[in-house]
Order: C-alpha cells, then sequence, then structure tokens
C-alpha cells in the first residue's frame, strides 16, 4: 500500500515529461468539482423549499392530526392527557366541511370550513393575523375575499347544503362578518379556506355530533419522529395518528421524487467526469507501460498495478470532488448566514434562496462520487493489468 | 541447481503460420555460475530469457526454480519468486524517470508487504560501482553506462540467487560496455552472484563459465 502510494504520486498524471494526461487530468478534475457543486447545491435548495413548504403545511395545520374512528371516542380529554404528559404543547380540535360562502351580491364559492378555537386560533395556526375579538366571524383566506369582492367588515353568508335539519327544506345558514383575512401561502389554502368558531361551526353543521379531529403541536424540544412514536403508543386504538407528510403525501412523495431525480440526474455529470478520470489514466498507463512492464518483472502483481492506478484515480478524483464539495458546501452556509442570493420576492413570498443540507445528503453525495471515481478508476486499472511484462521491456528507449 | 529447464518448446503462431523459435532446450543454472548465450537476431535468445525469467510461458517443457515447478504457481507467488530470486537487467536500462539512482535501486526492496530498509545496501552497492556522488541524480541525469550500472544494481537489491541480462551492453560504446562487463565478473567474484547473460558481443559472451548459442532453436555450448 505504502509501495503503492509511492508510485502513485510519482507516476501522477504521467509522472515526468507528461502533457496529455496532465490536461485531461485537469479536465477531469474540473469536470468532478462541477458535478459535486450542482449536486450539492441543488440538493440544498431543494431541501431549502421543502422546508419551506412543510414549515408553511405544518404552521396551517400543526405537526399531528388525531382522528377517531369511533365518534364516542373523547378526542379532547386524550388531547388534554397528552398536553399533561409535556409531548404535546397545545392542541386544536375542529370541525370541518365544505359549504358554501355567498355575498351581497349573491356570487357563491365552494369552500372548506374549519371551525375551531376562536380563542386559540392565532397562537396554534400560523396564519399572520394577530388577534380576533369577535368570536362570530369569519376569517377568511386572502384569495377567497378577494373573489368574493369581501373585505374585513363585510358580511358574507355561509350554508352548508349536506345540514339539512329535519322536517325543514333548506339547509343551516350563517350571517357573519369577515374578521380578518389570512395568508397561509402554500398549497390552494388561500383560495379555498375559512375558519369560524367551533360554537358557529356547530350551528352551521348540524349533523355533526362531535368534533373531526384534533391538531398537535409538539413542544420545541420534541424530535418529531420520536414524538410521534410515543404519541402513538399512548393513544387508545381506534385513534389514528398522521402527520402532514401522510395528509399530503402526493406533494411530499413528489418532492421527494423531485430530489431523487435532480440526484440521478446530476450525478451524470460525476459519472462522465469519472470517465474523463478513466481516460486520463489510460493515457497515464499508455505513457508508462514501459514502467508498468519493469514494475511487474521486479515483483509487483496485476492487483498491485491495479491499485496504482486506483490511488492515482483517488486522488485525482478526490481533488476534484473535494472542491466541489468543499466550494459548494461553503456556498450553502454563507447562504444560510447571509442570504446573499435574493430571490424576486412577489413570485417567492421569501427574499432569499433557501438552502439546506441535511447530514444525509453529506454522506450520500461524497458515497456517490467517491463510487464512480472508483468505478472509473478500476476501469482503466483493469486495462492497464493488462500489460504484458515481457513486451514492455523490449521497448525502447 | 537453482534453476533447471527441461526440453523448453516456444512457439508462436501469427495467424496461419507456426513460427518455432526454441525446440526442446535443456538447461541447467549451478550458483555462482555467469552463462553466456549468444546468437544471430531473432534467433530466440530474449525469448528463452524471458521464460527462465517467468516472464513467459513454454509452450511445452518444464521449469524448476529451486525444485519449485513453476507452471504451477499463481500469479502472486510467480511475482514473489521474481521479486525475490530474480533479477532482470534490460538492454534499455528501464529506471523509473521519477526516482533518483538511489531510490531505483531500493524499488524491488519497497515491493513485499513486509520489507526490509536497504537504503545501506544500496549505499554500499552505489560505492562498488563508484556511482555514490550520483545517488540523488535522476536517470535523466546520468550518462548511458551510467544508468546501465544503476539498473544492474537495482537487479541485485533483493540479493537475488539469479541474474538475467538481455544484451545489457547492447546500447553501449566500447568503454562503457567493458565497464559493464567489469562489473558483471566482479559481482560474479565477490557475491558468488549466477549471472545469464544474452549477447552480440563476442567480449561478453567471453566472461561465461559456460558459453552457449541458440542454433535453429537448440542451445549449444561452445567452450567446454
Ligand atoms: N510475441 C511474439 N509473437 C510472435 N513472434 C514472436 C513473438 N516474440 C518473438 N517472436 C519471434 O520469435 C523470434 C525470436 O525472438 P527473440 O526476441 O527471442 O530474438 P532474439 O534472439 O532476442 O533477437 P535479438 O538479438 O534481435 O534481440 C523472432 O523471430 C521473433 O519475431
Ligand atoms: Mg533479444
Amino acid at each position: 500500500m505504502k509501495f503503492s502510494l509511492l508510485i502513485a504520486k510519482r507516476f501522477m498524471l504521467g509522472g515526468r515529461g507528461s502533457g496529455a494526461s496532465r490536461f485531461t487530468g485537469w479536465i477531469a478534475i474540473i469536470g468532478l468539482a462541477v458535478g459535486c457543486f450542482a449536486l450539492i447545491v441543488s440538493v440544498a435548495v431543494l431541501n431549502g423549499f421543502e422546508a419551506r413548504v412543510t414549515d408553511k403545511v405544518v404552521g396551517f395545520e400543526g405537526d399531528l392530526r388525531l382522528t377517531a374512528r369511533d365518534p364516542a371516542i373523547d378526542l379532547i380529554e386524550i388531547a388534554a392527557a397528552l398536553q399533561g404528559t409535556g409531548l404535546v404543547q397545545s392542541y386544536m380540535p375542529f370541525m370541518e366541511r365544505k359549504a358554501l360562502v355567498i355575498n351581497d351580491f349573491d356570487d357563491s364559492r365552494m369552500v372548506t370550513v374549519k371551525a375551531v378555537d376562536f380563542s386559540k386560533i392565532t397562537s396554534f395556526y400560523k396564519l399572520g393575523v394577530d388577534s380576533i375579538s369577535n368570536n362570530n366571524s369569519v376569517l377568511m383566506g386572502l384569495l377567497v375575499s378577494q373573489r368574493m369582492n369581501a373585505i374585513p367588515g363585510d358580511r358574507v353568508k355561509l350554508i352548508s347544503p349536506i345540514d339539512m335539519p329535519l322536517g325543514f327544506g333548506l339547509p343551516r345558514m350563517l350571517r357573519l362578518p369577515i374578521a380578518a383575512t389570512f395568508r397561509a401561502e402554500v398549497l390552494d389554502y388561500d383560495d379555498r379556506m375559512l375558519f369560524i368558531s367551533l360554537p358557529a361551526g356547530r350551528q352551521l353543521f348540524v349533523r355533526k355530533t362531535a368534533i373531526d379531529g384534533i391538531d398537535l403541536r409538539f413542544g420545541d424540544q420534541q424530535f418529531p419522529e420520536e414524538a410521534r412514536t410515543r404519541i402513538e403508543a399512548v393513544v387508545p386504538t381506534g385513534v389514528e395518528v398522521r402527520s402532514w407528510a401522510e395528509l399530503h403525501s402526493g406533494l411530499f412523495s413528489a418532492m421527494r421524487m423531485e430530489k431523487v431525480g435532480a440526484i440521478m440526474v446530476l450525478s451524470l455529470i460525476i459519472l462522465v467526469a469519472s470517465f474523463n478520470l478513466t481516460s486520463t489514466l489510460a493515457l497515464v498507463t499508455y505513457q508508462k507501460v514501459r514502467e508498468i512492464g519493469i514494475l511487474r518483472t521486479m515483483g509487483v502483481t496485476r492487483p498491485g498495478i491495479r491499485r496504482i492506478l486506483l490511488i492515482q484515480g483517488l486522488i485525482i478524483g478526490g481533488l476534484g470532488a473535494a472542491c466541489g464539495l468543499i466550494i459548494s458546501s461553503a456556498l450553502v452556509l454563507l447562504q444560510q448566514k447571509t442570504g446573499i442570493i435574493p430571490l424576486p420576492t412577489e413570485i417567492y413570498i421569501i427574499d432569499s434562496l433557501p438552502m439546506i443540507l441535511y447530514l444525509q445528503d453529506i454522506i450520500i453525495i461524497p458515497l456517490i462520487a467517491f463510487s464512480l471515481i472508483i468505478l472509473g478508476s478500476l476501469i482503466a486499472g483493469n486495462r492497464a493489468t493488462l500489460i504484458q511484462p515481457k513486451e514492455a521491456v523490449q521497448m525502447e528507449k | 541447481m537453482i534453476l533447471k529447464a527441461e526440453n523448453i518448446t516456444k512457439s508462436f503462431s501469427n495467424g496461419q503460420r507456426i513460427l518455432t523459435v526454441l525446440r526442446g532446450i535443456d538447461f541447467e543454472l549451478p550458483e555462482g555460475e555467469i552463462v553466456t548465450i549468444m546468437g544471430p537476431s531473432g534467433s530466440g535468445k530474449s525469448t528463452l530469457l524471458n521464460i527462465l525469467g517467468t516472464l513467459d510461458k513454454p509452450t511445452a517443457g518444464d521449469l524448476k526454480i529451486n525444485d519449485l515447478d513453476i507452471s504451477r504457481l499463481r500469479d502472486r507467488e510467480l511475482a514473489d519468486l521474481r521479486n525475490r530470486t530474480i533479477g532482470f537487467v534490460f538492454q534499455f536500462h528501464h529506471l523509473l524517470p521519477e526516482f533518483s539512482a538511489l531510490e531505483n535501486i531500493l524499488i524491488p526492496s519497497l515491493i513485499p508487504r513486509k520489507n526490509s530498509n536497504l537504503a545501506d545496501r544500496a549505499l554500499e552497492l552505489l560505492d562498488y560501482v563508484g556511482l555514490t556522488e550520483w545517488k540523488d541524480h535522476y536517470p535523466s541525469e546520468l550518462s548511458g553506462g551510467e544508468k546501465l550500472r544503476v539498473a544492474v544494481l537495482r537487479s541485485l537489491i533483493n540479493r537475488p540467487q539469479i541474474v538475467l541480462a538481455d544484451e545489457p551492453t547492447g546500447n553501449l560504446d566500447m568503454a562503457n560496455a567493458s565497464n559493464l562487463i567489469q562489473l558483471f565478473i566482479g559481482i560474479n567474484r565477490d557475491f558468488k552472484q549466477s549471472l545469464v547473460i544474452t549477447t552480440h558481443n563476442p567480449e561478453v559472451a567471453d566472461i561465461g563459465h559456460r558459453q552457449f548459442e541458440i542454433v535453429a532453436g537448440k542451445l549449444i555450448q561452445r567452450n567446454s
């Protein structure tokens, strides 16, 4: 190993009097650096946006949702008990149903009405609304209010078509003032959600006998996965625990797929750069046929020759990959600290490009890079083992 | 007997034609002997030396080195044998250009996993040929004769039982050639080194205790 390293270093890029392999060697190094850079930066950006989306969704819905299969189960009691153990910081019971919202000009829209505890609403959900004084009012998605041509203070009618009380032919209707509008800035919530208070919900959804579920929020010190398993362990059977990722599995898996796809496509850059490395090492082999042959006559085995080229490939490739990985990670850190790469706020809501690297990325990406570097070096190394010493030593100086 | 070859035959096939270069050669090398082999160009001197040095396999025949049947050895064992038992010298010195004279001499000693530090021995050898001052020179900074002497020292570093030299003087002028001849005589006398040398040069051939010629694929002794 020490010997292989010594030879690999001295034979680096063809050793003395090389030219061509030095040139292709640098191209391979640059290619690997670019590939690793692109991979790290894109994964960091995808992570960044994913975290933004997750943050917004969780802000709008809570960390976990409890629902009961049996209406007899008292979810509020369970949630209060969880809060008592400290597993859960706060909880929010809700009822939810499709309803029709109608303005004074009789424009109507189908929306989702979520009835929640108005006393906690602004602290539990991140809606960008400070407080709501009037319990008997509507908190309306900004886009809904724009489409309905209604501003805070205006009154709207809410009709729940399903909730027709027995005997009467007309469904339930409430007429409530708009207390405020909110911006969730994620999914289409702003365009289809209204909040009302639980008492108002009970009036509107007369056919509902119990709440539909409870949104939970973890304490700050909790690891979401750990908290979740502990909660699942204590809730009685018949209570379902679901995270935002399960509630929005389409969105969640789309973001995952996007990341996997980006990694696969950008790995192709590294693959091509590794092939550059292969041809560089093949060139080195070609320049060093005589020396490789003479080493074989002196007792270096075929695996020994392969090892020399592998080490050389790892040094060259490692240099390229390390450059790419270090520069890109530094960029990610810089962006996290200073936010020097701006985003147009009108489109993206946030003012600078979000970049996040997780431990798994810091492991997987170098692993991909080095696997491909090793692959490329072994291809060249195997060719070098085919050199026949008896032919190599006949070559003239 | 360090080396024993029996009935060595070697044929090459170039397409349709089969060229038989060696036709049943028997050869033994005792310890401490210089053997020289002459023969016209293309007679098979290099071919024979490559077979004796385990760089090539005979088409038929047996080769035993230290009573070890070479055909039974695996790649790694052959490499090990070459490293410890055989030293090679070629017409073209084949020194590694990235290493100094001293480093070049030491290379065979660095190859085994468990290697011993032979730097002192290498310096002694350099002193033996009067090249101490050139120890840190790179091959490009050495003359043809100096390069060949360094190559000979490299073949000696692991104290091999056999040194095989294929036309070592082929590329040297008269003065350097006789210098090298003296070196061969010296290492044979001082270190009891066995040598097999192929050559076109009658002066080189003359130093053989036994002197052979390859004629029509057979090895024929010239002296007695
Ligand atoms: N790999 C090979 N394939 C086909 N023919 C070969 C091969 N190697 C050697 N030969 C042939 O075998 C014959 C002997 O070659 P060899 O190199 O042993 O000759 P030599 O005696 O060393 O000649 P020289 O004095 O010129 O070095 C030549 O005719 C050569 O063309
Ligand atoms: Mg020859």
